[in-house]
């Protein structure tokens, strides 16, 4: 009953990342900072919880649309006919696609769930999906207006971050030969005409107009996808509105748990990455630059909204791995841009 | 059949929710509240992709019902849309200042310029100063302002200032200082960070947490030693000669 076990799953993982929220409030104690659970709380959890979901439903919703798009009117021949045979061509491509989808996080999950149903590899399709959100050209347009006395933190991000997505992309591939469809099966796949149900011998007798197919796909997509961004909104505002800045700062200079530190700050806080720039600012002085590079990078690739997506729509052994990848190769990748930094290489 | 799907009725009873709750923002001008100006224009555009989907919706209520059973998290959406409504009604507490903290784009004191006291570099400067020769700090190029004070500081020292702002103060802050912060939201309400100036005045203590100030004085610069990177760095200080206490402005945010 792979359905049924999956949800328990989702649930179990909630449960506990929402524990792990809870908790940080008491370790905070112990290190003697403030809390209070007063009406304050529930004001300012109300307004960020709100505010995310504001500033993240107008993508939600492109996202939704476009996934809609690519489903009528792109087929699997097209893609097929596109797609070089050269599997570092095809990660190479897929990476700097990135720089004409100016798409956000939030979008890029049904485009990509689209897309390998349509049959582009699995490798390339991750690449494409961890590459966009940051190879953005809003995004870096915001880090270098953010970053605008360290313009080469731009770099940092856009050029690790492709480094990034492209290696996994290929990690992805190499263990992927064999598997079957990443994608979850969903029972109730609205995809196929049949239905099950009797609605369906109604479609299959009737034209079917494309603007109407167009409207259902991409609200089944948006409802699909809101509620991730619900659970990942209130998780993150709790963070947001309980814990200190300041109880995190003392590992700041530390090469590598720096590094640990600022990724997990960058996944629970979920920030949007046309923002996270300035946010990521606030650390300059207290965390060491691969530390702000890693935030900058695993942002729009992983955040709770993002992963809770991700174990809604693709099979839950190729998230865990997924996650795993990213977070190795970041962590890797950032100690390597504090290696270079300590050099003087990088300023 | 009966010709009536519960399903499709929730859907759009949740489409219609969302895009009566944007319009009411929208049109309120509450927006603000949560979202930077510049973002607005996309809730605009979703506002109406959400209507689209809403009529659609409608539309199909009357067919028939799919065999499949209705999801669970119908309700997850309903308790949003409560909350947004409730949300929208308060607006943000300045507590949460205390937890992001105030982030300062202070220059660090290197040899040559701690002992410069003349102006410095003129070629980037944007200017700040009103009619009169004093730094002005309004709404508008509030963040332009704290940037250039912080950067070119010597160009100011000595020059009166106006800033408005609510009142700051960590544990650590000797019993005159505090500082005149406001909310800067790049994109969004959770992106919000606190910017400000440090001031000096003697009756600092007199001065309630979060309540809202006008501050008048002089500019003058401090060396701040951070006690986590061990970097020393100058920051503008204000050297108060008069505050006023002023209503809380109904625009609490900075937007770049």
């Amino acid at each position: 009953m792979e359905v049924r076990s999956n949800s328990k799953f989702k649930i179990r993982f909630i449960l506990i990342m929402f524990f792990l929220i809870i908790l940080t409030p008491f370790l905070s104690i112990f290190m003697q900072y403030k809390i209070s659970f007063d009406f304050s709380f529930i004001q300012n959890f109300n307004t960020i919880f709100i505010s995310i979901i504001l500033e993240a439903i107008p993508f939600i919703l492109l996202g939704a649309f476009i996934s809609a798009l690519i489903q009528e009117f792109v087929s699997e021949q097209l893609i097929a006919k596109i797609i070089p045979k050269n599997k570092f061509l095809g990660l190479l491509g897929a990476a700097f696609l990135g720089i004409i989808f100016p798409v956000c996080e939030c979008a890029i999950i049904p485009i990509t769930k689209r897309l390998i149903k349509k049959g582009v590899p699995t490798g390339i399709a991750v690449t494409f999906m961890l590459s966009v959100p940051i190879v953005n050209p809003i995004v870096l347009l915001s880090t270098y207006y953010a970053f605008y006395d360290r313009p080469s933190m731009v770099l940092i991000r856009g050029g690790f971050g492709l480094l990034v997505a492209v290696i996994v992309g290929f990690l992805v591939t190499c263990v992927e030969i064999g598997n079957s469809m990443p994608i979850k099966d969903d029972r109730f796949d609205l995809d196929d005409k049949c239905y099950c149900g009797c609605d369906s011998y109604n479609d299959l007798y009737n034209k079917h107009s494309k603007v109407k197919s167009l409207l259902e796909h991409t609200s089944k997509e948006f409802m699909n996808i809101i509620k991730y961004l619900i659970f990942g909104a209130a998780l993150s505002s709790i963070f947001q509105t309980l814990v200190p800045k300041q109880s995190i700062a003392f590992l700041g200079h530390n090469q590598v748990l720096s590094v640990i530190i600022l990724m997990l700050l960058a996944f629970v806080l979920s920030v949007c990455s046309e923002a996270d720039a300035f946010i990521a600012r606030t650390f300059l002085g207290q965390f060491t630059i691969g530390a702000v590079g890693a935030f900058l990078i695993l942002g729009p690739m992983l955040d709770i909204k993002n992963t809770l997506m991700l174990f809604g729509n693709f099979k839950r052994g190729l998230v865990i791995r997924l996650i795993i990848y990213i977070a190795l190769i970041t962590i890797s990748v950032s100690c390597l841009v504090n290696t270079l930094a300590m050099r003087g290489v990088i300023r | 059949m009966k010709r009536f799907n519960i399903d499709r009725l929730l859907g759009f009873i949740v489409f219609l929710g969302f895009s009566l709750y944007f319009y009411y923002l929208l049109s309120t001008g509450k927006i603000n509240m949560f979202i930077s100006t510049r973002m607005i224009k996309y809730t605009k555009a979703s506002l109406i992709g959400l209507c689209l989907l809403t009529f659609y919706q409608f539309t199909k209520i009357f067919t028939i019902k799919d065999r499949i059973p209705i999801s669970k998290s119908y309700i997850l959406l309903f308790i949003t849309i409560a909350i947004g409504f409730s949300a929208s009604q308060k607006g943000i507490n300045i507590d949460i200042a205390y937890k992001k903290g105030v982030s300062t784009n202070a220059v660090k004191v290197t040899q040559t310029n701690v002992s410069q006291t003349t102006s410095s570099n003129t070629e980037n400067e944007i200017p700040i100063l009103n009619n009169k020769g004093e730094v002005e700090f309004s709404d508008k190029n509030y963040a332009n302002s704290l940037y250039e004070l912080e950067e070119n500081l010597n160009n100011y020292k000595g020059k009166k200032i106006n800033i408005i702002g609510f009142v700051y103060r960590e544990d650590d802050f000797k019993s005159d200082e505090f500082v005149v912060a406001r909310m800067i939201m790049s994109c969004c309400a959770a992106d919000a960070q606190v910017g400000g100036v440090m001031c000096n005045w003697t009756n600092t203590a007199s001065l309630q947490k979060d309540e809202w100030i006008s501050v008048e004085g002089t500019v003058d610069s401090m060396v701040h030693k951070d006690q986590e990177s061990d970097d020393s760095l100058i920051l503008p200080v204000i050297k108060v000669s008069k505050i006023e206490n002023i209503k809380k402005p109904d625009q609490i945010y900075i937007y770049p």
